[in-house]
């Protein structure tokens, strides 16, 4: 679901120690409430600690949040105000369980015969890994037109490397002080580029 | 660090948190920090979001997002950065402004028991890329003892230096980062306003020069 898609399910803030308080009461809109507050932030966190495995953020950020709706009726969660620091915390914990039974299907494939593990992985339909592998060869393309040798490169190295700032401009010979420009203007100029040919991150 | 509470930042102050925070410039426990606060902000998870999707297309459109897939969850140090000097964070809590940022300077301060600040004072100095420009200030919360200082760097030009003038005597400030819209940060006392001056070395391709900015 697009970002902008699920914006519309937030709703306006409401105060989380009178939230708790109708839950443990059990008010069922008390319980909407919260989800449609938390869900996207769930979600978008789960999503960026992903790192694109193929995992599901979706029925991961519901289980999350059923678990901490069933803490709150309970009366498990005493200081309303940390709510999101629990829900973070009880987020970030399925995640990393997630990514290790991931890896250990990953290691177990891999000894008996060294596929590729982003098949065994991924268990999808050939027809969407056709599609999937189309994609992205016409995103490597796109991030190949890039004018600037130097905007590729950084990006490159940034989100796929993740190599540190620091590391970056030792590389490329940029100073400190303009990475952050540097870097801002590279994902300004890759993004109208994918925008263009119709492949918006943003709405995938 | 404590739990963010359900108060908002300033959209301003959230903007160079969110800045850091997509750029890697955060310390694990700045970056917990920030993810709980944003957990209910949805303006700001778009943009987080929006980064991450562009992470993951350039991803699938190499060969090395096969190592992602693998990847346990890191603890502890990371790729992002090096790790910050207690000496940073002495020197946070000496209110000595750093210049390397909000994400730098507030939790140093929070471990001098000052609690995080939704609405600082703080004063934009607008006043070097053209004409039209102006010195902005915002009031803020009067309990705040911090005051941001903004300063608009000329195009093309570089920090070789930053000094804090006060009452006549010279305090060296380490050298300043530029953001990527073009400003420098100084997190000062807010009781420098009116009394502090803050002086800038700018350097440009064939000449240096030095700004003063009255707090």
């Amino acid at each position: 679901m697009a970002a902008n898609a699920e914006l519309a399910e937030s709703a306006p803030d409401a105060d989380l120690a009178d939230l708790a308080k109708r839950i443990q009461a059990g008010d069922a809109q008390a319980e909407a409430l919260l989800l449609s507050r938390f869900m996207l932030g769930v979600r978008v966190l789960l999503r960026r600690h992903a790192h694109g495995a193929p995992i599901a953020i979706d029925d991961i950020a519901q289980d999350v949040l059923s678990a901490v709706l069933e803490q709150l009726r309970k009366g498990g969660v005493r200081d309303a105000v940390a709510l999101p620091a629990y829900i973070r915390t009880a987020a970030m914990h399925r995640l990393h369980a997630e990514q290790r039974t991931l890896q250990n299907i990953v290691q177990s494939h891999e000894s008996i015969d060294g596929d590729d593990p982003r098949l065994i992985a991924n268990n999808s339909h050939p027809g969407d890994e056709l599609d999937t592998a189309r994609k992205a060869r016409h995103v490597r393309e796109l991030l190949n037109s890039l004018p600037v040798e130097r905007d590729r490169e950084v990006l490159r190295r940034f989100y796929l490397q993740e190599e540190s700032c620091e590391t970056i401009c030792a590389a490329l010979d940029i100073e400190a002080d303009h990475f952050r420009r540097v870097i801002h203007r590279a994902r300004t100029r890759f993004r109208e580029i994918l925008t263009k040919a119709g492949l918006s991150p943003d709405s995938e | 660090m404590t739990a963010p509470g359900s108060n908002p930042m300033a959209r301003w102050l959230e903007d160079v948190w969110l800045s850091r925070y997509l750029d890697r410039e955060l310390s694990d426990e700045e970056q917990t920090w920030f993810e709980t606060y944003m957990l209910d902000k949805p303006h700001i998870l778009e943009r987080v979001d929006a980064d991450t999707r562009l992470g993951d297309s350039l991803a699938r459109a190499t060969e090395s997002s096969s190592a992602k897939v693998s990847t346990p969850p890191h603890t502890g140090t990371t790729l992002r950065g090096k790790p910050r000097s207690p000496a940073l964070a002495i020197a946070a809590s000496l209110l000595l402004g750093l210049g390397l940022g909000l994400g730098v300077i507030i939790p140093g301060l929070r471990n001098d028991n000052t609690a995080i600040i939704a609405s600082p004072p703080r004063i934009v100095f607008d006043t070097m890329r053209g004409a039209g420009t102006t010195t902005l200030s915002e009031a803020g919360s009067a309990d705040s003892k911090l005051l941001i200082v903004d300063i608009a760097a000329p195009f093309d030009s570089r920090i070789l230096s930053a000094n804090a003038w006060i009452n006549g005597s010279r305090t060296q400030l380490p050298t300043p980062t530029v953001t990527a819209e073009g400003f420098i940060t100084f997190i000062v006392p807010a009781e420098w306003k009116g009394k502090a001056s803050i002086e800038i070395q700018f350097g440009f391709a064939e000449e240096m020069r030095n700004e003063s900015f009255a707090l």
